[in-house]
């Protein structure tokens, strides 16, 4: 591998992991507020209706 | 976003600011992201050991939750640390990884904050939890310690830190791109912190209403 490869290699492994661990997070967080927003929904619903 | 923008300059500055190193050229480059990432994976730690030692004091579930928050990241980063760290071994030292002290030593923080992360999931009672991963969460942290030093205390191949007391060996156009890296990798950790504990508080609220809504059936 050149000097360029580890280079690219280092980077690209670093800043792909954290960019995808922000998307995980991203869809993590829009999950748990979707969860908690249902939730909270239905203990406005009268019971019955 | 500040996060991001604040990588984005750095890359600029690591690539096209910073000269090439007269030994190692180009590939001394991987320095500005090496670095910066070992240092913010200290400092990870570094905050789950002080909100360990707030919870054991004060019992607050919020010191714990930034604790647990704190210790995911902080395994990411170090596991990203070693990975690029050994990328940066192989064309300036001609191995992908050796049994150096400052290596095995952050191997064995890895490894001690893995393990942290496994107690969490196995242990289900959440204030016994809470105060076993404290425990871990505080003892690990002296793996930090170890590790800067180990470079002066022992034999090794890796270089002694960049940043110490005294002074840098660098130019200060290489050390203001260290730095600038750091400040930039410390945003990445913080907003990932905020967002990680929000999380957290989200999955506590859903819990008590589950909870609530089980007691009114």
């Amino acid at each position: 591998m050149s000097n360029l490869g580890y280079i690219i290699a280092a980077y690209g492994i670093t800043l792909g992991a954290l960019a995808l661990y922000g998307l995980y997070f991203w869809s993590r967080l829009r999950a748990t507020e979707q969860d908690l927003s249902t939730l909270t929904a239905r203990e406005r619903t009268p019971y019955g209706l | 976003m500040l996060a991001l923008l604040a990588v984005l300059i750095g890359l600029y500055l690591a690539f096209f600011y910073a000269p090439a190193d007269a030994l190692q050229g180009n590939v001394q480059r991987i320095m500005y992201i090496h670095v910066p990432t070992a240092l913010v994976a200290f400092f990870a730690f570094f905050v789950v050991f002080v909100s360990s030692l707030v919870y054991l004091w004060k019992r607050l579930p919020e010191a714990d939750r930034l604790a647990y928050a704190s210790a995911e990241i902080g395994v990411l980063i170090t596991a990203l640390t070693l990975i690029d760290g050994s990328i940066w071994g192989k064309p300036t030292w001609g191995t992908w990884w050796t049994w150096d002290a400052r290596l095995t030593t952050t191997a064995i923080l890895l490894v001690i904050y893995v393990g942290y992360l496994m107690l969490r999931s196995f242990v289900e009672e959440p204030e016994r939890r809470a105060r076993l991963a404290a425990l871990v969460g505080i003892v690990g942290f002296i793996d930090v310690p170890i590790i800067y030093m180990s470079v002066l205390w022992f034999r090794t191949l890796h270089q002694p830190p960049s940043l110490q007391r005294g002074g840098a060996s660098m130019p200060e156009s290489m050390l203001f791109t260290l730095l600038f890296n750091f400040v930039a990798y410390t945003l990445v950790f913080a907003f990932f912190l905020v967002k990680r504990v929000r999380i957290e508080s989200l999955h506590v609220i859903a819990e008590t209403l589950v909870g609530e809504k089980a007691a009114h059936e």
